[in-house]
């Protein structure tokens, strides 16, 4: 069959800068640069290329871009490129669209319509550099009321188990299987150094990782791959895996061919079969299935962990995460439609699910009103982009918020959404092991705890001048906000006045 | 020849009116490889006692191999200097050098030694380093010529650089092709004839033995250098030698050779062979076997007495025969041996035996050779050949018990050394990633984990693991 | 001494480090030049061994008692006693290949240096002489394939 696909992406080569070095050709697992040594010069296969951006990284000339293939759709803002070659390409597989990465559609991001506050004159901002400023989060339930024993100054009520976070974000859930093993090391590494917490997905905890069990919280999901008696205490918390932003409604699967030895060990499944998790937990149809599994996993734990529970932003998000948090969860987390996946059907990750923002404002809302919101943290993902981005979930009643492509483009991700094809450049979303050792986790370490020490910085920088000195007193504060250029009903949603008011 | 002054010895102290010292701690006769970095060892370890280069020769040290490149024009007698400009002083060492300073007699008993010049020169540690003296071969009327030279020392090369101008002119006044004979197809015999190749016409090389570079060479492997050397004008003659050199007075003027045939030519360089320069060590009653005979420390039979470098026998450590090794490394590795147990340095390591590794360039074929490389046929030697004929290239290897013993590697250079390094520890070829064949590309990723780990990372801080992560 | 070590856990065959030698030791200095016009042709004095799956970049160790120093006929080839940089001074190198034959490790090559042969070696991207500079490999490399640290006794003369 004749094949109607185009190329997506055209790599320019600059032939005065090109010094035939080949590096390019030993940087593309996709094989898309040959050094041409009878022609003199470098070719390339702009069919194969997925603008992951490594050849453009690696060039010691600076000789190579990345552009569109310059062919032009009809004109149609309805019948786009895209959509022919959607459908080019399901009339050729006949298979579902498969996607990797966060929603790239052009729905409305309300982080961007949202402005912070700043003190001037009534009451007097704050200079980080000159006077303490508080990021540390704790999560995990808390008792209604202090009780302390006056007489010998101690309390005297159980407080449950928390999570000691010294700055307010963690890294969400990517199991190894999805991502490289040295990728999640970088990650435990980073955790560790930051003094917050990695997630090991669903994909087991790698035994040259339970060093970093203090700094981790082990999931557990539908398939429930990897969990035993040990993997649960080896973290500091679980999380009860519901679902996930970018695929609500769906399970996962990690095709046999990425279920290498370790992999295997690891999930505790055989080596080369598919590991496919359930859209559903299917020992779970209720709350009150729910509230069971949060107690057998707090019973083996001897009540010594918190219990986070993920869900999916959707419609009826506020009243599912009063549910949850009547079950018993120490920590909810809900994941917005932006949030990265390593593999989604397309149509799933472009449609299904709400904005964070909205979900967000809507659940904290909902926990204030039936006097829940104090028994629960609350942890939001799907799509933080930068520090603003945190202070204003914060504002919106977060706890905290969790990051994960944030995280993968700190480590070189380039968000060329190939994940699933497993043949990352940039040693990420791979198993094969020439390219997972392209990413030494000691620089990707390195570059994390960059990324989050200058957005910890921005956070107190912000806070300093809305005169805040500590992020709890910026929790739920939605008067740091205001709005641009929002309907009256999304400002009602998001409990937000807008611009002026 | 130009700047003559620059190659002789900066800070030496041989002007009119020195007198040399009466006593040395340590003295050195012979002014090359050993001799020179035996005094830089002894320093390393003895900061104060005197130190004395006594040798004939009067220049400063140099590289004696150059001599061919200094005809050719590779090298200038400026840049042939083994060592820098001030190296004698720097290192506070009395260099004694010229004619007077030839070591004729030894007392071992009252630590004393006498010089051609009448000095004499008592000593604490005495370190005999003279090298080498062409062996000059018995041949009817080669005697006595003026126009007959060797090809060792600097004033060597002088001596041929001026019979080969004097037989230009003369050829070109007579209308004919100059022509010089090279007795001897040796290494030395070779690079003397390729130097004197940009300075006459024509040159034959007689060889006794059935081809050239009999001892480093295979005959392939020679007949293809042979070829290789007769595009240049030299035509090799392997087989043949002179049996009697013809000439009137003090000029020779042809050579009847071996085969009854006749040769005219203009100059004649002997080349024949090496002998270690002993003599008056062995007078003194050093025990010499085809060398001196030294002990691990290579102290000869005379108490602080030591040898190093041509002077000295060696056991092969591929063949165990004994041999001088008349090698420039093995005289470095053996100057610096000598002097650290001279200087009674800590951990001074001892000698264990060496073996040949020759390297060589001809115009642009490079030849490398080390080890066995003519294994006889019931040695139980396994022979790997490797032919590339457009690259004109030829590489022998000689396996024994499972372990490198040789090379011949003809215009293949690249990464010998690592073959060297093979033969040196006679490792297992078997435990090399791809075995036998990765000799042909000999790279360290061959090696085993452990072993590769080993060979490159020498120093390695323990503060941190294999991953370059700390501990 | 401060010396550049290659980890195989890390090398992923780039070569970007070959390249930043040869543009490093070019008179330009920079990449297009050094690789497509200045004459003559720059040389590297790292080299990759292997291939993508397992490689290692492979320089000059720099050992306490180098061989080729050892084997040098003409004095080019010296370790700086104060550094400890091993060095070739080309002018003095007449291109015998003894260096070549004695390197355990193959890290020196002779090549033609513009009309004539001469060793090419790491001088630590110093001056040439025998002072240790910022080597161009290790800043090259992206993986931490190669670092450059201090060394700790090398007694055995590797």
């Amino acid at each position: 069959m004749l094949d109607y696909l185009l190329p997506r992406y055209k790599v320019l080569r600059d032939a005065d800068l090109c010094i035939r070095c080949g590096v390019c050709e030993r940087s593309c697992s996709n094989e898309v640069h040959r050094v041409d040594e009878e022609l003199g010069r470098v070719r390339a296969d702009h069919r194969r290329c997925v603008n992951c951006q490594r050849c453009v990284a690696m060039c010691p000339t600076g000789a190579l871009a990345i552009t569109n293939w310059p062919q032009v759709g009809n004109g149609s803002s309805n019948w786009t490129l895209e959509n022919l070659q959607d459908i080019a390409k399901q009339s050729q597989t006949g298979g579902v669209l498969l996607a990797s990465m966060g929603n790239p559609r052009p729905y409305p991001i309300y982080w961007d319509k949202l402005l912070l506050n700043a003190s001037q004159v009534t009451n007097p901002s704050i200079d980080p550099l000159r006077e303490p400023m508080e990021t540390r989060v704790f999560l995990g339930s808390r008792p209604e009321s202090l009780k302390v024993n006056e007489r010998d100054h101690r309390m005297v009520a159980n407080i449950p188990p928390q999570l000691k976070l010294d700055v307010p974000l963690m890294f969400s859930a990517m199991s190894f299987g999805s991502i490289s093993l040295s990728a999640q090391t970088a990650l435990a590494m980073a955790a560790k150094e930051l003094g917050t917490f990695f997630n090991t997905g669903e994909g087991g905890f790698h035994r040259s990782l339970r060093e970093y069990g203090d700094h981790a919280i082990v999931q557990v999901a539908s398939g429930r791959f990897g969990v035993d008696p040990d993997y649960l205490a080896a973290g500091a918390a679980i999380e009860i895996k519901i679902g996930q932003g970018a695929k609500p409604g769906i399970g996962g699967h990690l095709p046999g061919e990425k279920i290498d030895a370790e992999v295997s060990r690891t999930r505790m499944i055989p080596q080369g079969t598919d590991a496919i998790s359930p859209a559903p937990h299917h020992d779970i149809y209720s709350i009150e299935d729910l509230r069971q599994l949060i107690f057998s996993l707090k019973e083996a734990t001897r009540y010594e962990k918190p219990v986070a529970v993920k869900i999916a932003a959707v419609h009826n998000v506020a009243a599912i995460a009063s549910g949850v948090a009547r079950a018993g969860a120490d920590i909810i987390v809900v994941d917005g439609f932006r949030g990265g996946t390593g593999a989604a059907p397309k149509r799933t990750r472009d449609c299904v699910g709400i904005p964070i923002e909205l979900a967000l404002a809507a659940v904290d809302a909902r926990l204030r009103e039936e006097s829940l919101r104090s028994t629960v943290s609350l942890v939001v993902g799907g799509s933080i982009r930068n520090s603003a981005d945190i202070v204003r979930a914060v504002a919106l009643g977060a706890d905290a918020v969790y990051i994960a492509s944030a995280a993968l483009i700190a480590l070189g991700c380039h968000q060329c959404q190939d994940c699933s094809s497993g043949k990352c450049n940039w040693g990420i979303a791979t198993q094969r092991a020439d390219l997972v050792k392209r990413l030494n986790p000691e620089i990707a370490a390195e570059r994390v705890v960059n990324l989050v020490r200058a957005w910890n910085h921005e956070i107190q920088e912000l806070m300093g001048g809305m005169g805040i000195n500590a992020i709890e007193s910026l929790r739920g504060n939605r008067l740091m906000l205001r709005s641009i250029g929002l309907t009256d009903r999304e400002l009602s949603i998001l409990g937000v006045k807008h611009a002026g008011e | 020849m130009a700047a003559e002054k620059n190659a002789s010895t900066r800070g030496a102290t041989t002007r009119p009116g020195f007198e040399a010292p009466g006593f040395a701690d340590y003295l050195i006769l012979g002014n090359s490889a050993a001799g020179v970095t035996a005094a830089e060892r002894i320093r390393q370890a003895d900061p104060n006692g005197s130190i004395v280069i006594a040798s004939p020769e009067p220049h400063a040290a140099y590289g004696r191999p150059l001599i061919s490149y200094l005809i050719e024009g590779k090298t200038s007698e400026e840049r042939i200097g083994y060592k820098n400009a001030r190296f004698y002083e720097r290192l506070g060492v009395t260099a004694l050098l010229g004619p007077g300073f030839d070591a004729v007699s030894l007392d071992a008993a009252a630590h004393e030694c006498a010089f051609s010049g009448g000095a004499r020169i008592r000593y604490g540690k005495c370190l005999v380093a003279t090298g080498s003296v062409p062996f000059t071969p018995p041949i009817e009327g080669l005697a006595g010529r003026a126009n007959v030279c060797t090809f060792m020392t600097l004033d060597d090369a002088r001596c041929a650089c001026r019979l080969a101008a004097q037989a230009r002119e003369r050829a070109a006044a007579e209308g004919r092709e100059s022509h010089a004979v090279v007795i001897g197809a040796g290494l030395i015999g070779l690079k003397a004839a390729e130097a004197l190749s940009s300075k006459v016409d024509r040159i034959t090389v007689l060889e006794l033995a059935g081809r050239i570079l009999p001892a480093v060479l295979d005959d392939e492997a020679a007949a293809l250098l042979q070829r290789y050397l007769a595009d240049h004008r030299i035509e090799c003659r392997p087989g043949v030698s002179a049996q009697q050199v013809l000439g009137e007075g003090d000029e020779a003027t042809g050579a009847l050779l071996t085969d009854g045939s006749r040769i005219d030519c203009d100059f004649i360089v002997a080349a024949v062979g090496v002998r270690p320069n002993t003599g008056f060590v062995v007078e003194a009653g050093a025990e010499q076997g085809r060398g001196l005979v030294c002990g691990p420390d290579l102290q000869t039979s005379l108490p602080d007495v030591y040898a190093a470098g041509d002077v000295v026998q060696v056991r092969d450590a591929l063949d165990g025969s004994l041999r001088p090794l008349a090698l420039w490394p093995n005289a470095v590795a053996q100057g610096r041996i000598a002097g650290a147990h001279m200087a009674g340095a800590a951990n001074a390591p001892t000698f264990e035996g060496s073996f040949a590794v020759n390297a060589v360039d001809f115009f642009d074929a490079s030849l490398l050779t080390a080890g066995i490389i003519n294994p006889s046929e019931d040695s139980g030697c396994e022979v790997r050949v490797q032919r590339d004929e457009e690259a004109g290239s030829y590489a022998k290897l000689v396996v024994r018990n499972g372990a490198l013993a040789g090379y011949i590697l003809l215009n293949r250079p690249e990464r010998a050394g690592v073959l060297t390094s093979l033969i040196a520890s006679g490792a297992p070829l078997s435990q090399l990633q791809g075995g036998l064949e990765a000799l042909a590309e000999p790279c360290n990723l061959d090696f085993p984990v452990e072993e590769r780990w080993t060979r490159l990372h020498c120093g390695y801080p323990a503060g941190l693991d294999r991953r370059g992560w700390k501990r | 001494m401060k010396r550049i070590y290659a980890l195989e856990a890390w090398c992923v065959g780039c070569k970007r480090c070959e390249v930043a030698c040869k543009t490093f030791h070019s008179r330009s200095k920079d990449a297009v030049t050094a690789f497509l016009h200045e004459q003559p042709t720059p040389r590297a004095r790292v080299r990759v061994e292997g291939d993508l799956m397992l490689s290692a970049a492979v320089n000059c160790r720099h050992c306490d008692e180098p061989k080729c120093v050892e084997g040098c006929i003409s004095g080019a080839m010296r370790k700086d006693p104060v550094t400890g940089v091993v060095t070739c001074d080309q002018s003095k190198c007449v291109g015998c290949r003894t260096c070549m034959s004695m390197c355990p490790y193959g890290c020196v090559s002779v090549q033609d240096a513009g009309g004539r042969l001469a060793a090419f070696k790491c001088d630590l991207c110093g001056d040439g002489a025998g002072t240790a500079g910022e080597p161009s490999c290790v800043a090259a490399c992206p993986n931490r394939a190669l670092i450059y640290v201090e060394s700790e006794g090398c007694e055995d003369g590797r």
